[in-house]
């Protein structure tokens, strides 16, 4: 627990850190970071124990890039409540499908949802239930269920979920767990970012499964973007900031992976790799047919 | 045994992968069952999975594709009749024992207490048990006999029947009834597969088990240094004492000199000891950053 608890401190330090590298480099990333060319609604969900408030930066650097973003409308984010998780998530349609109908309306276009953490846990689920109306989810760290997968979040977070929802990890997991979403349904783009910085939720369980985007085509792209960045801080670090506006400015039918080498000159390239790190392999059908000849 | 010149038909190479594949499911029902103490319904998620691929698709398709095997070696070799009704009386009994497992499962996992934990404890480990020792019996005595015997139209026949149905579970595509046992697994191949990254230096938990792991070599090093100070104290207050004891010139300069080769041998071993804590030290930084997940 207190190797969590340090753990937690970092990444809030780290996250000061990224704080104040995006103010120190708005005006570069800012030159950077792609043009949505206006009219795109965008709407952000903040994390566990966090209020809309923490994504002002996002949805103001987002505005100034031709995106019409704003915040989920709903304050606080404080996770499951009372052990009524499951109807909660049934019911997101009723709680923030009026939000997303009366933008998609307004600009007669699709919207797109950004969540950080939990929030992107919400963004997925409530893309399922209403595909029609939404046109793509990019989640930053966002966690999955697994019924019977031990998971290493942060012991610190995860008690204060348990405190907050009165159920254990399992029962928040229920018997199907919350997972990604299938290869083909739905048919959005799904973009999982995740850190292996994170000190909140370990990278695996955000990344998309590499069967998934194995078996996924052009019409539901499912996409992994590895960003060195704290779990907090996601929500204002540079490098990921310039990664979601790329991703929201992306063709829907032409999807193709972020390529951030296209924004940095070759004499920073050994800086990107950095920011950027290369995937870590997940495991595909191959290697649990390995883990089968290993016994 | 089957000769390793033999080229193995494709059914029988198929047969054989998915004989492992159930081994595996062998082995994780067995650490579930040394593991957990089943006292929670969600403690038997992962075991009423097991079961019920095993009755989905092993008891479903595999089985029904060995029998088929099994019809065409009769005709091909009449002696293998004995052994071939001693495989398929199996085939139907393990249909109704997984049946039975997957009911025991279910009922244990809504009453959860350790009676029906050891119940189908029980009940698991016989099934296990069973289903091994018939799938060593195909491999040693069966599978052998057909690809010295069946004909490449048999064959044929075979991989027709396996090719029709698609294993949801090791297959080409996970269906999604499977997607959390797949992932389950997906997960352990993960663990043993990921090593070190290139960015490993920098995560965060090698960070802190790397500076814990300073912070101890730098408290073993203190301690090694007054340890032998301490000696090195006591040792020149002998020789002190020694030395101006009266004894006489001789006995002062036997002291001096034996003082001299105790800094000598001292200075070894401080060093050999510092060299070891060091070493330790320096594995103990670097062993999470080649195992993140340690």
């Amino acid at each position: 627990m207190l190797k969590d608890l340090l753990k937690l401190q970092a990444d809030m330090l780290t996250a000061r850190g990224e704080l104040a590298a995006g103010i120190g480099g708005s005006w570069l990333l800012n030159r950077m970071a792609p043009n949505g060319g206006g009219n795109r609604p965008v709407i952000t969900l903040p994390g566990f124990m966090a209020s809309g408030r923490t994504l002002l930066r996002l949805n103001r650097f987002l505005n100034a890039h031709g995106f019409e973003a704003q915040s989920w409308g709903l304050g606080r984010n404080l996770g499951p409540q009372g052990g009524r998780w499951g109807q909660q998530l049934d019911e997101l349609d009723k709680v923030l499908g009026e939000t997303v109908r009366k933008l998609a309306d307004k600009h007669a276009s699709p919207v797109a949802l950004i969540g950080q953490s939990l929030g992107g846990v919400y963004a997925r689920e409530l893309a399922l239930q209403m595909p029609e109306e939404i046109d793509r989810v990019i989640m930053l760290g966002s966690p999955t269920f697994h019924p019977y997968v031990k998971a290493h979040h942060n012991r610190v977070v995860k008690q204060l979920g348990t405190w907050a929802s009165r159920q254990s990890y399992a029962e928040l997991a229920g018997r199907t767990g919350l997972l990604h979403w299938d290869p083909d349904r739905p048919a959005l783009p799904c973009v999982a970012v995740h850190s292996p910085a994170d000190g909140v939720v370990p990278e695996t369980s955000c990344m998309i499964p590499q069967y998934i985007i194995d078996q996924s085509d052009h019409t539901a792209p499912r996409e992994n973007l590895r960003v060195l960045s704290s779990h907090i801080g996601m929500s204002v670090s540079p490098s990921v900031l310039l990664a979601i506006a790329d991703r929201l400015a992306q063709d829907r039918e032409n999807w193709a992976a972020f390529d951030p080498y296209r924004y940095f000159p070759a004499q920073l390239h050994w800086a990107v790799a950095m920011l950027y790190p290369r995937q870590a392999n997940d495991a595909g059908m191959s290697d649990v047919r390995a883990l089968v000849e290993s016994g | 045994m089957t000769s390793p010149a033999i080229k193995l038909p494709g059914a029988v190479v198929t047969l054989q992968d998915e004989h492992r594949y159930m081994n595996l499911l062998l082995v994780t029902l067995e650490e579930q069952l040394e593991t957990s103490d089943l006292s929670a319904p969600e403690e038997y998620f992962l075991m009423q999975d097991i079961v019920r691929y095993l009755h989905e698709y092993p008891d479903a398709v595999h089985h029904p594709t060995e029998d088929l095997l099994f019809d065409k070696l009769v005709r091909r070799k009449p002696d293998a009749r004995k052994d071939v009704a001693r495989l398929r009386r199996d085939h139907d009994k393990l249909r109704v024992n997984t049946a039975e497992l997957l009911q025991s499962l279910d009922k244990a996992a809504a009453e959860h207490t350790p009676e029906s934990a050891e119940s189908v404890g029980v009940e698991l480990n016989e099934y296990i048990r069973r289903l091994r020792r018939h799938m060593r019996f195909e491999e040693t005595h069966l599978f052998p006999s057909a690809v010295q015997c069946l004909a490449h139209k048999d064959w044929q026949a075979i991989e027709t029947r396996l090719s029709t149905v698609e294993d949801p579970l090791f297959g080409k595509a996970v269906a999604s009834d499977y997607r959390v046992l797949y992932e389950y697994f997906a997960n352990r191949a993960n663990t043993l597969s990921r090593g070190a990254t290139r960015i490993g230096f920098l995560q965060l938990d090698s960070m802190i088990v790397g500076a814990d792991a300073i912070e101890t070599g730098i408290a073993e090093m203190i301690e090694m240094l007054q340890r032998h100070t301490a000696s090195l104290v006591q040792e020149s207050r002998d020789t002190v004492r020694k030395t101006f004891s009266g004894d006489g010139f001789g006995s002062a300069l036997v002291a001096q000199g034996s003082f001299v080769g105790f800094v000598g041998k001292k200075g070894v071993h401080v060093g050999l000891d510092a060299a070891g804590i060091y070493l330790r030290t320096l594995k103990n930084v670097i062993r999470p950053l080649w195992n993140s997940r340690s």
